[in-house]
């Protein structure tokens, strides 16, 4: 190999790297981030996709050049280079990627302990579940109501708050369990630890917020977990992301992160805004983000405005167990 | 096409008049034991359902380039988008691809007469119009609208007709498969001509004997679950149903045992027919053939291990969620190593850039984009943000489209004047491939970026904000499903019409290549033999090559005298 | 035309040499049975996956069942595994009655088995729907069930073959071992069952 080629490999491969370094950071590919743990993901994927620049330059370089490079000519009808095979080389190809994916494996398994500590997520059946199976329950009648369980995970620390979350087709429901509120939509407080104890009434969802970087499904007849720290003010989707029929596009709450001031304050109206029972039901139908679909199917299911919010209601005095 | 007929070794090959004549055309109607018969009704009735399902592809993409939900509606589009997986799974890329090219290369490259089983094969095949048809009628009764997951409680409370029918087909589908896999391992472990070992066997036949291996093993417990999920849906037992005790979560492990495995069963055949074509095309030895035979073994085994990396948020326990993942990310090892090699393959080589070639290349290409996305879904914080998002979307299509079916494609331009005995059109070839490449990658790259910004897959309405990737993404689909025209017209105007290709228009040393084109009932003229290694390029001289091209066309002459006096 | 009747002839001259190929049909069936056994396995793991996260398993109120009659079945059904290799032993030395004899008795202790599976459902205290366990329990009895049934089909079949003259001889007697393969693994999947089902 000739000093010249020597420099160019040497040159093309900082390249390489500073291209992959910077595309690493400058992707553009993520939403803003506003919890806690979110930007550990952030450096996890930006990391990633710095290797995975790496890789796709290399391989599409390589598969060009032997394009360019190894093109038949006009008039040669012979064979290539008959080599089939380097030991060394293949060893190389095999070793690099292991060494890469250990490495990858292990900062997921660092990022997964800092976001989760070990917390269990869930996927236990709820033990009253399974003891009530006399199957008396019908399939398909939304209104029948499981008592959630909670079970003692290894978490990092008391949260400082605890919502339950119910999802249904094509609502979520939030019930703050010191208060006994129930309402459409999520407020939080900012930089307070929360977990979201949550089930699902009917079929599988699952609870996503892109800023936060979070998911979990949200299952019925059990009861999953999430819990972080809010760190941005504003107002967040809350998007299904199961298949939960039909109209699952449609399915999406609103999430807000107030100041603790603003979240005290909120919970207050809406208290007062409760029924005479005490029981809180915060309809908040413009954030419904269509509410002509809400209509549609509530006609096709046949049930009215006012079982669901019985159903609401009937949901929001589960006995807390937080 | 000039240069090829100008080709000096062409003169030596066998004269058209050494052939027996094909298979008439009715027979590809009957229940026929031919392997190459079977192969092509496998072949076409599956590209049939490739239409179909490109059809809902593009009703689908034509609803999501506005943000309202304003083509199809929202529960047709459930039903649309639930077809479209199932039938280009089901009955377009496990079936072409196993009983397709599996069917008519397997017993071909390793001299066999036929599969070890014929009748079975044929049971398998006609198993496949039946499921085709419930499928099908499904979408005039009522479409199954769980999505091709069919997660229970929805898939049990979303109408009991669809989904029965989908299960029905799927069974049927299953079934098929199950036994083309027995008809395949017994072929390709027991059928070997006399003197061929394990290891001289051409790579696609260790990549379908992996592949028939997943299938036997995974495709029961889909049966299994699928069973199950009947009974909760007509006898009213509660196996997935949680009101009744039962649990969902047992339903995705059952399922994602077989349909992990099943983008493995859908991608290894792949890899198979990528490590004929650059080889031919590019005029040089495969490298590093051990290495890339036992990776399709380990993917095997690794593939049987990672199912639960579809479930990272299902709440799977923790002890499961970091076992899945390292045993996926392991997977990318294997892989690497087949890329890593086929680039290898083509460096020093003279690549010839055939249609074949053109979709070969492409496919290395799109391939490893998808398997870099995989990267990214194999970690558990990463994938917890993009599962069940427009990143997955993007990253099954770059290793199901991208992957798989350009691997298709390339399969057929290379093995169509084998099986037809004609050439296809170049010209028509090249504008195929880059209407294809250029809309697959409009219509699936800008989906990565939609996924990760917070759009789910699955849905018929979405954010406004995701408005314009979504509409150039559409685009894409439409150049797509105008990319399949010209594919068509050629194929079936080459078929008539083609120029005659003759035994081995690519001068390939595999042996399917050495019999004539198409070959004759029971493949060989007189017995197989081995002249050279399958990728053999470079390694002879010329002149040793014309001999055994004169070798073969003696073989050929003396079979067919043998035959002559007893007709007579 | 001539090249027609040549391939023709072609054709007959490779069917002869194909009959002389090896039988891999033996194969064939065991490669089949072990599609069949992941079946099963999977429902095993499925009813294991049920039976370890239930916090009482059988569900409470499932009512006691009674291991008499399925011992009694299990002991009926493992020993005709004995009985049928018999008839196997028998064909490979040329022994057609003998064949019979040991065909005829496995089919009657299959015959046997079916009816105490039918008996002991009809007694059971509990239906299909009546909770997870006792859904459980009757899907897996019941395919295993079918299985049983099939093979008995299967091993009549036989019978009434091996009444032709010459049908089977100590070289060729293929349906013979397939029957008596898939008997045992019937078998097989009946100690699972019964293990778990019954004894766990």
């Amino acid at each position: 190999m000739s000093a010249l080629s020597n420099i160019i490999l040497v040159a093309l491969g900082i390249l390489l790297t500073l291209a992959s370094l910077w595309y690493g950071q400058n992707h553009h590919l993520l939403p803003e981030s506003a919890a806690e743990s979110a930007p550990l993901f952030d450096s996890l994927f930006n990391s990633t996709m710095t290797i995975a620049t790496g890789i796709f330059l290399v391989v599409q370089g390589v598969l060009l050049y032997c394009i360019v490079r190894y093109r038949k000519r006009r008039n040669d009808q012979g064979d290539g280079d008959p080599n089939h095979g380097n030991v060394l080389l293949e060893i190389v190809w095999t070793a690099v990627p292991a060494v890469i994916i250990l490495w990858l494996g292990l900062a997921s398994l660092d990022v997964y302990q800092a976001v989760y500590g070990g917390a269990d997520v869930g996927g236990h059946i709820h033990a009253a579940m399974a003891m009530e199976s006399s199957h008396e329950a019908e399939a398909g009648d939304p209104s029948y109501a499981y008592t959630p369980a909670v079970l003692p995970g290894k978490d990092m620390g008391q949260p400082d708050l605890v919502v339950q979350v119910q999802g249904m087709q094509y609502a979520w429901m939030f019930t703050y369990p010191d208060s006994g509120l129930v309402a459409s939509e999520l407020h939080l407080p900012l930089n307070k630890r929360v977990r979201l104890d949550m089930t699902a009434l009917d079929v599988n969802h699952a609870f996503w917020v892109p800023q936060f970087r979070l998911k979990q499904d949200v299952i019925p007849g059990r009861e999953t977990h999430l819990e972080f720290v809010p760190t941005q003010l504003g107002q967040y989707p809350i998007i299904c992301a199961e298949l939960c029929g039909p109209y699952h596009g449609v399915m999406a709450g609103q999430l807000f992160v107030d100041t603790p001031e603003a979240f005290e304050q909120w919970q207050e109206e809406q208290i007062l805004a409760a029924h005479p029972e005490g029981k809180a039901v915060a309809l908040a139908s413009e954030s419904q983000p269509s509410s002509a679909f809400a209509t549609a199917y509530q006609q096709r299911l046949g049930i009215s405005p006012s079982e669901l919010s019985s159903l609401r209601l009937h949901s929001g005095s589960l006995p807390s167990a937080g | 096409m000039t240069q090829l007929q100008d080709h000096p070794r062409l003169a030596v090959a066998p004269k058209v008049e050494l052939e027996l004549p094909a298979e008439p055309w009715w027979r590809f109607f009957t229940f026929s034991t031919d392997h190459k018969v079977i192969g092509i009704q496998y072949l076409v009735t599956t590209f049939f359902f490739y239409l179909v399902g490109g059809a809902l592809a593009t009703a689908v993409r034509a609803e999501l380039a506005t943000p309202e939900a304003d083509f199809l509606g929202f529960e047709r589009y459930n039903g649309a988008f639930t077809l479209h997986a199932t039938i280009m799974i089901f009955l377009w890329i496990v079936p072409a691809l196993t009983g397709g090219f599996g069917n008519y290369l397997v017993p071909l490259m390793i001299g066999a007469r036929d599969m070890a089983f014929p009748k079975l094969n044929a049971v398998a095949f006609w198993l496949v119009p039946p499921s085709g048809i419930l499928l099908l009628a499904s979408l005039f009764i009522e479409a199954p609208a769980a999505g091709w997951t069919s997660y229970p409680p929805l898939s049990l409370i979303s109408g009991k007709v669809g989904e029965e029918l989908w299960i029905l087909s799927i069974l049927l589908a299953g079934t098929s498969s199950i036994l083309a896999a027995v008809n395949f391992i017994t072929t390709i472990l027991k059928m070997r001509m006399p003197g061929m070992k394990m290891e001289d066997m051409p790579l696609f036949c260790w990549a379908m004997l992996a592949a028939s291996v997943l299938t036997l093993i995974a495709t029961p417990v889909l049966a299994g679950a699928l069973i199950l999920l009947s009974f909760d849906l007509l006898a009213g037992t509660a196996f997935f149903n949680p009101s009744g005790g039962g649990d969902p979560v047992v339903y995705q492990h059952m399922f994602w045992f077989y349909s992990h495995p099943a983008v493995y069963i859908m991608i290894l055949p792949v890899f198979g027919m990528i490590s004929e074509i650059l080889p031919v095309h590019a005029r040089k030895p495969i490298f590093a053939y051990k290495a890339i035979a036992y990776s399709s073994l380990a993917i095997c085994f690794l593939g049987l291990i990672v199912w639960a990396h579809h479930m990272f948020t299902s709440g799977t326990p923790d002890w499961m969620r970091v076992f899945f993942m390292i045993a996926t990310m392991a997977i990318a090892v294997p892989t690497g190593i087949k890329v890593f090699s086929w680039l290898a393959t083509l460096w020093g080589g003279k690549i010839h850039f055939r249609s074949a070639m053109l979709f070969g290349l492409g496919f290395v290409s799109m391939f490893v984009i998808g398997g870099l996305s995989g990267i990214i879904l194999a970690s558990v914080p990463l994938d917890i943000h993009v599962h069940d998002t427009y990143f997955v979307v993007a990253h099954l299509h770059y290793v199901l489209f991208g992957g798989s079916v350009f691997g298709i494609y390339a399969g057929i331009y290379h093995w169509f004047p084998k099986m037809t005995g004609r050439m296809l059109n170049e010209f028509w070839g090249r504008v195929h491939f880059v209407l294809t490449f250029v809309g697959f990658n409009i219509c699936f790259l800008p989906m990565h970026k939609l996924g990760l910004m917070g759009m789910p897959r699955r849905v018929a309405q979405y954010d406004p904000q995701f408005a314009d990737l979504n509409w150039i993404s559409s685009v894409g689909a439409f150049m797509l499903a105008l990319s399949t025209l010209p594919f068509l017209v050629n194929a079936i105007y080459s078929w008539v019409a083609g120029p005659k290709a003759g035994d081995n228009p690519w001068q390939a040393l595999t042996l399917e290549w050495t019999t004539s084109s198409p070959p004759p009932h029971h493949n060989f003229y007189g017995d197989p033999i081995l002249l050279t290694g399958p990728y053999d390029y470079g390694l002879h001289s010329k002149e040793t090559l014309d001999y055994f091209a004169a070798q073969l066309q003696t073989l050929r002459e003396l079979a067919l005298a043998e035959a002559e006096p007893t007709s007579s | 035309m001539q090249g027609s009747l040549a391939s023709e002839m072609l054709m007959v001259g490779h069917s002869q040499a194909h009959a002389e190929h090896p039988d891999h049909r033996v194969f064939g069936i065991l490669m089949f049975l072990v599609a069949e056994g992941c079946l099963f396995l999977g429902l095993f793991m499925a009813y294991l996956a049920y039976s370890l996260t239930a916090p009482i398993w059988p569900p409470e109120g499932t009512p006691e069942r009674e291991l008499l009659l399925p011992g009694i079945n299990t002991v009926i059904l493992l020993s005709s595994s004995f009985v049928i290799h018999k008839a196997g032993s028998a064909i490979k030395a040329d022994d057609v009655k003998g064949l019979r004899l040991w065909f005829a008795l496995t089919a009657l202790m299959g015959a046997i088995f079916l009816a105490g599976q039918l008996y002991e459902y009809s007694n059971l205290e509990f239906g299909l729907t009546t909770n997870l366990f006792a859904s459980t329990f009757y899907v897996l009895t019941g395919f295993h069930g079918l299985h049983v049934l099939a093979g008995l089909l299967f091993i009549l079949a036989v019978l009434w073959r091996s009444f032709k003259p010459g049908h089977y001889s100590a070289q060729h007697h293929f349906g013979v071992e397939a029957a008596e393969i898939y008997w045992h693994f019937v078998d097989g999947v009946w100690v699972v069952l019964f293990i778990l089902l019954y004894l766990l």
